[in-house]
């Protein structure tokens, strides 16, 4: 073969006549860019759907089923994260206006320097101004320029990243307590300090001949630790999903009577007035029963506790103006912490708001004019087979609540006779017994009924469940 | 047991005052976000497909101009100018 083999024609490879790499590079970016700012348009328009299907009354019914209906709506947004998804939307902008910015430098770089610089400038600079806002903001929860960023990484900094090296700080110590490699430089482990150099020499000579068996023993424990922290982070996540789960059952619960706590739950949440908090805790204090009502009640009631009373030394005072609401959350509290004492005594809920109660109020503390919140201090710190005495003389509630804490009272009695067989029951439900029946006006029937239970209970009488339990309310 | 039925009306009528002052606040919190992201969406979109019109543009007037004008002036040279140099054709040229 030579060049005569075509006859005078040169054959040439066939060239890629297609767009250069870098165009194919910056079109697949601009498309990125674009389907990035489409899908957050569509996201927003869905958004704006949701927002009006939220809006929209679209039932019929009375203001109560409607309020229900509306709270179970509100309940699904929270427990589904809807701000968290809308918040998402800029973020998916952001992006697409990265990779535009992106594109058009590498784009230019190839067409003008100069003119590509001017772009990458631009760029650079916003990308800059962002990191600055995303680390200011995360820096400091009170910076203005907060982005969803900075509440992730706050998130991060705060919570996740302190159980990760409190894991591996204590898989660490393991490590070490149990190294057999570094056993010579540990007290009690071989070293037996400079003045005794014989048997410190003969340790080390020791140890440098059984170096490898040594290193592969140590290798063993350090996988061994690390296998550990993991499956304890993993069985931290677990529960963490757990709980979250078990929070949105809550949250997402249909029930009436959840449905109503819930409400209440919420209101006592987003106003702060005293004409609504007020009603509102009533309203909780007559609600019959407290089975299915959520947990954020009780640190709702425990947050306005605490704006009401004031801690002076050793006395524990109402603050002026705010008597009647102390008195009406320190109801709610008592009736919600007896019903859990009873019906679910080693519940995480009770153990976190008894932690929380102790932070705030000391032990030894003295509730003068204050009986019901000693009611409550006393049952939240010591359970339901209390012993302090309780002065009740003063203690005059409106009607309803006079009788619900009576029920309370009495069950709880009824509770302590359980636990501890016949005797006699705490000297605070007695003495509430004996002074509710020695008041010249008596009071309502119903109180009479759980005041003469509470002296049954205290003779021994074998009194049945369904005396304590059932609403004896037909019988008034 | 009407009492309590009385304060439960009391308070959801309570309750409904509160929400809808709640949720107005909210839609328009919202429905404001929205609106911005799509305004931005409008103005990122529109510049988006200007660009890449542009490029895509640009990039079909290069294949043309590669196509009606070889030489060592089309872009991208570098590539090409490599490519020539190790091509059979120019090596028999040359020799």
């Amino acid at each position: 073969m030579d060049n005569t083999t075509f006859g005078g024609d040169i054959p040439s490879l066939p060239q890629w006549t297609g767009a250069p790499r870098t165009t194919i590079h910056v079109q697949a970016m601009l498309y990125a860019s674009l389907a990035a700012s489409l899908f957050s348009a569509f996201l927003a328009m869905l958004g704006k759907q949701w927002l009006n299907r939220y809006a929209l009354t679209d039932m019929r019914g009375t203001a109560v089923e409607r309020s229900q209906d509306r709270q179970r709506k509100l309940g699904g947004i929270i427990a589904w994260y809807f701000d968290h998804v809308m918040e998402s939307l800029p973020l998916m902008l952001q992006f697409a206006l990265l990779l535009l910015g992106c594109a058009l430098s590498l784009y230019l770089w190839d067409i003008n320097v100069t003119v590509a610089w001017v772009v990458i400038s631009v760029t650079a600079l916003g990308v800059i101004f962002y990191i600055f806002f995303v680390i200011a903001g995360t820096a400091s929860a009170s910076c203005p320029y907060q982005t969803p960023w900075a509440h992730i990484l706050r998130h991060i900094h705060y919570h996740i990243l302190p159980a990760i090296l409190r894991l591996l700080h204590s898989a660490f110590r393991n490590f070490v307590d149990k190294s057999w490699c570094l056993s010579p430089f540990k007290w009690g482990g071989g070293w037996y300090g400079w003045w005794d150099w014989q048997q410190t020499a003969f340790t080390l000579f020791k140890h440098i001949l059984f170096l490898p068996f040594f290193l592969a023993c140590d290798a063993y424990q350090l996988i061994r630790a690390m296998v550990r922290a993991f499956i304890a982070l993993a069985r931290r996540v677990h529960s963490w999903i757990r709980s979250a789960r078990s929070a949105q059952a809550h949250g997402l619960n249909q029930r009436a009577g959840a449905l109503d706590s819930q409400c209440v739950s919420w209101i006592l949440q987003t106003s702060l007035e005293k004409d609504i908090r007020l009603p509102t805790l009533k309203f909780l204090a007559m609600t019959p029963t407290l089975v299915d009502f959520t947990p954020a009640l009780l640190s709702d009631c425990f947050d306005i506790l605490i704006d009401c009373v004031k801690v002076n030394k050793y006395n524990a005072v109402a603050v002026q103006g705010m008597e009647e609401l102390g008195e009406a959350s320190a109801t709610c509290l008592f009736l919600a912490c007896s019903h859990l004492s009873i019906a679910d005594p080693m519940t995480s809920i009770l153990s976190g708001i008894r932690q929380r109660y102790r932070r705030v109020f000391p032990l030894n503390l003295n509730f003068s004019g204050l009986q019901i919140l000693h009611m409550t201090h006393e049952v939240i710190s010591t359970g339901p087979g209390i012993k302090a005495p309780i002065e009740w003389r003063g203690y005059k509630p409106a009607n309803h609540e006079h009788v619900v804490v009576a029920r309370a009272i009495s069950k709880l009695s009824w509770s302590e006779y359980q636990r501890s067989g016949p005797g006699p029951v705490p000297s605070p439900y007695l003495s509430f017994a004996l002074h509710h029946l020695s008041q010249a006006p008596l009071p309502p029937p119903l109180v009479i009924i759980n005041c003469l239970l509470i002296i049954a209970i205290d003779l021994g009488c074998n009194v049945s469940k369904t005396m304590i339990f059932e609403e004896r309310c037909d019988h008034a | 047991m009407l009492q309590q039925e009385d304060f439960r009306a009391q308070f959801y009528e309570r309750y409904r005052k509160e929400a809808e002052e709640y949720d107005r606040d909210f839609m328009k919190k919202h429905d404001e976000d929205l609106n911005t992201t799509l305004i931005f969406v409008g103005y990122a979109h529109s510049s988006g497909v200007h660009v890449l019109t542009w490029v895509s543009g640009r990039s079909v007037l290069r294949r043309h101009r590669r196509l009606h004008h070889p030489g060592p002036s089309s872009a991208p040279a570098r590539p090409n100018r490599r490519h020539r140099r190790s091509h059979p054709s120019h090596a028999l040229q040359d020799g």
